[in-house]
């Protein structure tokens, strides 16, 4: 449910089971500094109303890039024409502390996949964790992009 | 290039027409919206 925003960028709740979510979601064009920006005013007037009850915060994002992701082989004994398919060339990274479920609040997971047909990839990040400023912000988008660049050719 | 972002506080509970109440005193709800964001809490929980 929208019921706000902060310079264009919509404010939300959301409940979903036991949990529930305050959210900004963000309107392109978007950099790493808007992010930031945006996300120190949600902070200091919207969050602070729920600040006691808060158990984590989630920031996501996806993003394209130029390059198609490097042909990685599969072991020998696993070889399949399954995995040898082009189309389903992609590399999901999650964090072996990641505890995978939709009321966790400790996930991070980064999926880099082709886009079929096109000479590009998409990004798709999702970090949970109870802490989460500005700094952690930019860190994650320059990090998730420099990564990319390396899988990439 | 970066097409979408969100960013989320989780709350350890669901919200209530009191949290709207304390969002509007805040001065965080356009009027207009009131009603609408009543009405969904009580239809949605």
């Amino acid at each position: 449910m929208i019921f706000n925003n902060i310079k264009g960028n919509n404010v939300s709740l959301l409940n979903r089971g036991k949990i529930s979510f305050i959210s900004v979601s963000f309107k392109p064009p978007i950099s790493d500094e808007i992010i930031a920006e945006i996300y120190k005013e949600f902070k200091d007037k919207y969050l602070k109303l729920f600040e006691k009850e808060i158990i984590g915060y989630e920031f996501s994002f996806k993003a394209v890039e130029e390059g198609k992701i490097k042909l990685l082989e599969p072991p020998q004994e696993v070889k399949t024409d399954i995995l040898s398919s082009p189309k389903l060339m992609g590399v999901r990274l999650i964090d072996s502390k990641s505890d995978i479920s939709s009321e966790s609040i400790n996930y991070k997971e980064i999926v880099i996949e082709p886009l079929i047909g096109e000479n590009k990839v998409l990004i798709s990040l999702t970090y949970r964790d109870k802490t989460l400023d500005e700094n952690i912000i930019r860190w994650l988008v320059i990090s998730s992009m420099e990564l990319t660049k390396k899988l990439i050719t | 290039m970066i097409t979408s972002a969100s960013i989320s506080g989780i709350l350890n509970r669901r919200f209530v027409n009191e949290d709207v109440a304390n969002l509007i005193n805040a001065g965080l709800v356009d009027k207009d919206l009131v009603n609408l964001l009543l009405n969904f809490l009580a239809t949605k929980t």
